[in-house]
């Protein structure tokens, strides 16, 4: 990047902008949880490694190799952050390419290359890592719906134009002529147009994520989509029709599929399979019970003790429940509220649509995730695979996540502060 | 330009889109969205905490129950009567053998590669557990192998309470072998029972789960203690983590238990018991009561059967065991009756045609009491001719002839509940003559008699339809109130229950407590068996007032009776004094304050008084011990079997002041012929012949033991005075006869034949209890002796001196009586002067402690 050795002054106002100060709190909020997260990492993970022969009997195998993750995700961050977001818009389509690349390959891929854990075909082998590709689908979703849809203005207007009357059957028009015009017009007054290709684009990650299996994912990358969709001015009632679509078809889904109906009968009461299928959820409600108004003390959970499964991945906010107790995990939910709530307020203040489109899109996924990995802890939800950002176990992920958040940082930097002002003026 | 305007307008209007719905989102996803999951937080982590939590705990702990000390029984005098001690169970780990089989192989290869000495580890941990142990705790080795087998177990139990001598051995070995997870020593605790069977009923037994029977399992929460416990953390694979948390909780030992039971006094029952069980022949045992007047404590139960508490399923008692055996007989010749007629029975459908069969059939089925689907083929099979099928009854089980073992297991196992049973609580018995004084208690009461009213019995008295006998055929007379209750008169009861009525009658029964448990600290207690009030007519008003045709336990009446003589008040019994917890401290004293009083001071006194005279004058005359003032009635009923007798006694003394009350009780002594009143030794089958004398010698005992001094009136001194016969011409033989006749004692001088002089005189009054003196063929002296000096000697010394001297002494007294403490303080001739020999001479006693008392 051949801007970043230039002086400022030799800079276009382009380019002056995009060097503009990243926004303090958020940066704050994302370093608070990422260092939190880490510690919590180590708690929960130093029983396992120390009696794993697979870690080397290292308390500190899975927390040193976070930490690695963890650096090259700050300096991930920074990079992304220096970039100057408007050229992303080009981006959109290449990046969406390569995720669904990515997401048949997963499927199709043979064995070392490909990883199936516990029936769910989700991971890439890249050899010192894994990874997986609906990671890489989420953010290609942003971008593309972001870049795509800062350009709607132009398109509503003509949209506009076409649905102010009524197609009129002009004299020798042909039947066949005159219903695809009433069509056009429907289709143009009530929006349905404009959503085909956001539609189809979803409709293929989805299956493709569907066929891993993948569900929350899916799920996430879908309220992602409709939250950047909604944003950028898609008329109301498709918000509705879609959710409603979305419970009926999710409820015949649990109805006709056992694999789901059984964690549903688990999720209402965990005790009726406590050896099987609500074991884990039991053992989760366990710890973040035990917890308590003030929790047991850092390092002192009792259920990382091999009784909860999962204890550094999906389940980590359970032990961190344990040990820092209501109040502990209640502040560190605030927190993540905070770095949501800051993420909006950039959105807001963004220097144009692309930048606001792409934060919500990003924060919506994160807030999303949260909520459904907490939920799920807490047996809120019936249990997925979802993980908590900043605190669960999994280099790619992290990295990933904090590249997301260098995004956002990147669009900060170009809010017009008064700074701008001055310069415009 | 409009269009550019426009485009301008709508860019504007759609930025404000932007804005808002982000807003909206801002809220949605920043706000909202949070608000259920601290919602729940707040439930999982606050609300739920403490129920989640314990359950989180139970999963992450490995808990060992530490055994508390059991509580120590302890009698009146501080004898221990029951305690535990620790003990071993002995238990092996399969899997630890096999694991330290493994680590002591690799040893021995580490040992060969080193070229180290391999011998140390040349040994195999099964045969060293096996065969130490099988030789320690005699036990089989092929089956201690087969545990051994079992590699998957790590608790196999192979002895229960070991004890100290064979702990010590297993210790070695584990110690000698380091082989400590592979054999382990279990605590766990083994009760002691020093005295055997004393008060067995009472204090009862232990088994796994603690108090079974007896004060042991009354006093359970008492006496169990909480147990301790160790809490260890173990992870989710069931490794202990012990570096993690270790929690110990102190076992609480049990209390202790401080009876009231007096040991000299339990003894003096128990053996008076079994020696009287064993001469009437007692067909089911008996009971001795003791009980303190004033507050209720028991101070002896003694009973016959019993049992060694240190082995309470095993019978001792040869009464018992004889009946068991005739027990087995007759359930072998039943079952064998049985057995017949249900042959004969089966043969009998055999020998029917097969559609009659089936019709009988039919009309048979409704009358069963379970009608099985199986019946019909079977009876079909039968009737094919095999007659091996099994018989069965009409419940379906199967008729088999008992042989002799199996029905002496039946009956073996109901005589050990038989001998656990406490008579004096749970069996009930007729009373008989005994309740009479409460009659008497309650007419005085009342007022509807004194001591001035008279009663008139013939023999008979007709009551309703039926016509009660007196226990003197012939009658008794015209007699007062005192004679009455003496000859134990049923007409003249009878009538004294005619005055009281229905309903004062029935509610004395209620108010003496015979209507409910007397609430004596022992489990079991039976209420007596009385007919309910509507069921209380005029006939069962008449036997009532003699004591029959209704029962009640011993304590019952003990407890009843206790309230007729001391003053009127209705105590409640109790065994257990005080309890105390280990440091010492007492957690319960018994209350010893009266339930109520029933009679005033009074009245009690007045029954005090005749009830004195039934021993010292009347039936209860076999109760009579000189030197004590004993009150008592006697009682005899009999079983609803001719020729069975409960007969009693209940005495109480000193009579003027009681401070203990007994019940001696024997049930069923063997009569000779089976429906006479007499035993094979001759003993008359009654109250006043049988329970009166050992209660006398019991109370006399008790008396003594607890420090009572005996007390003579002027005639038990010194007797009446007697004529002295002539005894001249007599041998020695003949002459010690007539002596005897008279109650006199005598001594010889010189050795002839015949007696040739006799002092004093013939004709001339002596006290009896005196020794008069013969001369055989020796000369008489005839000068005459020195008055003795006899200031301050007690009445006997004064007496024996006197005699030694040839002179008599007639005692007086300054208050009537005589008793160790009363001394000589004044002579009707003062000592020194010369009297003649023979003579007899007034002396006068001072009971010195009471004047020094003031």
């Amino acid at each position: 990047m051949p801007a970043m050795w230039r002086t400022k002054r030799d800079l276009t106002r382009e380019q002056q902008w995009a060097q503009g100060p990243i926004d303090l709190p958020f940066l704050m909020l994302t370093m608070l949880l990422l260092g939190i997260g880490l510690v919590m990492l180590f708690s929960a993970s130093s029983y396992v490694a120390s009696v794993s022969a697979k870690t080397h009997y290292d308390p500190m195998y899975y927390f040193k190799r976070q930490a690695v993750f963890a650096a090259l995700g700050i300096a991930v961050m920074y990079l992304v952050s220096r970039i100057d977001y408007q050229h992303m818009r080009i981006l959109g389509v290449p990046v969406l390419m390569i995720a669904i690349l990515l997401l048949v390959a997963v499927k199709v891929l043979p064995r070392p290359l490909a990883i199936t854990l516990n029936g769910c075909k989700r991971w890439l082998n890249l050899g010192f890592t894994t990874f997986q590709p609906s990671e890489i689908a989420k953010i290609a979703v942003v971008i593309h719906f972001s870049s795509m849809l800062s350009k709607r203005r132009v398109a509503q207007v003509r949209m506009k134009e076409i649905s102010r009357h009524r197609p009129v059957r002009k004299r020798g028009e042909t039947g066949m002529s005159y219903r695809l015009r009433v069509l056009k017009w429907v289709s143009a007054k009530t929006g349905f147009g404009e959503l085909v290709p956001y539609v189809a684009v979803l409709a293929l990650i989805g299956g493709l994520l569907m066929l891993e299996p993948h569900m929350s994912a899916t799920l996430l990358i879908f309220v992602a989509a409709a939250a950047i969709l909604f944003t950028a001015g898609v008329h109301w009632g498709w918000f509705v029709l879609g959710g409603s679509l979305a419970g009926i078809g999710g409820f015949a889904f649990i109805q006709f599929t056992g694999y789901n109906s059984g964690r549903l009968s688990v999720w209402k009461d965990p005790w009726s399979d406590p050896r099987g299928k609500g074991f884990q959820i039991i053992q989760s409600l366990y710890a973040v019970s035990s917890g308590g108004v003030s929790g047991l003390g850092f390092g002192l959970s009792r259920q990382k003790y091999m009784y909860l499964p999962e204890n550094m991945n999906d389940y980590i906010f359970a032990i961190v429940c344990e040990e820092l107790g209501f109040i502990g995990s209640t502040v560190i939910v605030l927190l993540f509220a905070l770095l949501v709530l800051r993420g909006y307020w950039l959105a807001l203040h963004a220097r144009d649509r692309f930048g606001s489109l792409m934060v919500v899109g990003v924060i919506t996924l994160m807030a999303v995730q949260v909520a459904l990995n907490i939920a799920v802890v807490t047996n809120l939800l019936p249990s997925t695979g979802i993980s908590l950002p900043f605190f669960s176990y999994g280099g790619t992920a992290l990295v990933i996540q904090m590249a997301e958040m260098g995004l956002v940082l990147a669009v900060s930097r170009q809010i017009e502060g008064p700074r701008h002002r001055e310069t415009e003026g | 330009m409009s269009q550019e305007r426009n485009s301008g307008a709508m860019a504007r209007e759609a930025n404000r889109l932007v804005l808002t719905r982000t807003i909206v989102l801002m809220i949605l996803f920043g706000l909202v969205i949070f608000a259920p999951l601290i919602w729940q937080l707040y439930q999982l982590q606050i609300v739920r905490h403490d129920e989640l939590e314990k359950r989180a705990v139970r999963q992450q702990t490995s808990e060992m129950p530490i055994t508390a000390n059991r509580g120590t029984i302890y009698d009146a005098d501080g004898n221990v009567l029951a305690i535990s001690s620790t003990v071993y169970d002995v238990v092996i780990s399969p899997k630890a053998i096999v694991e330290s089989q493994q680590e002591l192989d690799k040893k021995r290869e580490a040992a060969q590669k080193k070229g180290d000495d391999t011998a140390p580890y040349d040994w195999n941990v099964e045969d060293v557990v096996v065969s130490n142990l099988s030789s320690i705790l005699s036990l089989d080795a092929a089956s201690l192998r087969e545990k051994c087998a079992d590699t998957d177990s790590q608790y196999k139990r192979l002895a229960q309470k070991v004890e100290r001598d064979r702990e010590e051995q297993i210790r070695e070995l584990i110690e000698s072998y380091d082989i400590g997870g592979c054999i382990y020593l279990q605590p766990n605790a083994k009760r002691y029972y020093p005295n055997a069977d004393m008060a067995a009923q009472i204090i009862g037994f232990t088994n796994d789960k603690g108090g079974a029977y007896g004060l042991e399992s009354k006093y359970e929460a008492q006496l169990a203690g909480t147990p301790g416990l160790l809490v260890t953390a173990k992870n989710g694979r069931g490794t202990d983590l012990m570096n993690f948390f270790q929690d110990y909780y102190d076992p609480e030992d049990g209390n202790d238990l401080h009876l009231t039971l007096d040991p000299t006094i339990q003894s003096f029952c128990q053996s008076a018991l079994e020696q009287y069980c064993e001469r009437y022949e007692t067909q089911n045992g008996g009971v001795i009561l003791v009980m303190e007047c004033k507050t209720g404590r028991m101070l002896g139960m003694a009973q016959m059967p019993t049992f060694d508490l240190n082995n309470y399923t095993e019978v001792t008692d040869e009464t018992l065991l004889s009946k068991v055996e005739k027990q087995a007989k007759k359930l072998v010749e039943d079952s064998e009756k049985q057995y017949q007629q249900a042959l004969e029975k089966a043969l009998a459908e055999l020998s029917q045609p097969e559609q009659q069969e089936q019709t009988g059939e039919a009309s048979e089925q409704p009358t069963q009491e379970q009608p099985t689907q199986e019946q019909p083929t079977q009876e079909q099979t039968a009737s094919a001719g095999q007659i091996s099928q099994p018989l069965l009854d009409e419940n379906g089980n199967e008729i088999t002839v008992l042989t002799y073992d199996e029905a002496y297991q039946q009956a073996y196992s109901s005589a050990i509940y038989k001998q656990w049973t406490n008579k004096c609580i749970t069996d009930t018995y007729e009373p008989g003559s005994t309740f009479k004084a409460l009659v008497l208690a309650a007419g005085l009461e009342e007022g509807v008699i004194n001591e001035n009213s008279t009663f008139d019995c013939s023999g008979s008295v007709q009551v309703d339809t039926w016509t009660i006998r007196c226990s003197n055929r012939s009658g008794h007379g015209h007699q007062n109130l005192a004679e009455a209750i003496g000859h134990s008169c049923n007409p003249a009861l009878i009538s004294i229950g005619q005055k009281l009525g229905r309903e004062t009658f029935y509610e004395y029964m209620e108010r003496f407590g015979i209507l409910d448990p007397t609430g004596i600290d022992l489990p079991y207690e039976n209420v007596g068996k009385v007919w309910p009030y509507d069921e209380f007519h005029i006939t069962q008003l008449a036997t009532a007032s003699f004591g029959q045709r209704f029962e009640l336990t011993p304590i019952q009446l003990i407890t009843a009776f206790n309230a007729v003589v001391n003053g009127g008040y209705l105590y409640t019994p109790h065994v257990v004094q005080s309890i105390n917890d280990s440091t010492g401290s007492i957690v319960y004293q018994a209350d010893e304050r009266p339930a109520r009083q029933v009679i005033s001071e009074e009245t009690s006194r007045r029954c005090r008084e005749i009830l004195e005279g039934v021993v010292s004058k009347y039936t209860g005359n076999n109760a009579y011990q000189p030197g004590y003032r004993i009150g008592g009635k006697t009682g005899t009923a009999q079983t609803l079997v001719k020729g069975e007798y409960w007969v009693s006694f209940v005495g109480f003394a000193p009579a003027d002041d009681p401070d203990i009350i007994t019940l001696v009780m024997f049930d069923r002594p063997k009569s000779v012929d089976g429906t006479s009143t007499i035993t094979d030794r001759g003993d008359v089958i009654s109250g006043g012949a049988m329970a009166a004398p050992v209660a006398g010698e019991l109370i006399a005992r008790i008396l003594d033991y607890r420090g009572y001094e005996k007390g003579y009136s002027s005639s038990e001194l010194t007797g009446s005075l007697t004529p002295m016969p002539d005894c001249h011409g007599m041998t020695e033989q003949q002459a010690k006869e007539t002596l005897s006749d008279k109650k006199l004692k005598y001594r010889t001088v010189g050795s002839g034949d015949t007696v040739t002089g006799q002092l004093p005189d013939e004709g001339r009054s002596v006290p009896q209890n005196s020794t008069v003196i013969l001369y055989m063929g020796e000369e008489m002296p005839s000068e005459l002796v020195e008055m003795p000096d006899l200031y301050g000697k007690s009445p006997k010394e004064a007496m024996d001196i006197m005699n030694e001297a040839g002179i008599f002494m007639r005692a007086e007294s300054t208050n009537g009586y005589y008793t160790k403490s009363s001394v000589c303080t004044g002579q009707e001739v003062s000592p020194g002067t010369m009297v003649r020999r023979g003579h007899v001479f007034k002396v006068t006693f001072t009971d010195s402690s009471g004047s020094n008392g003031g």
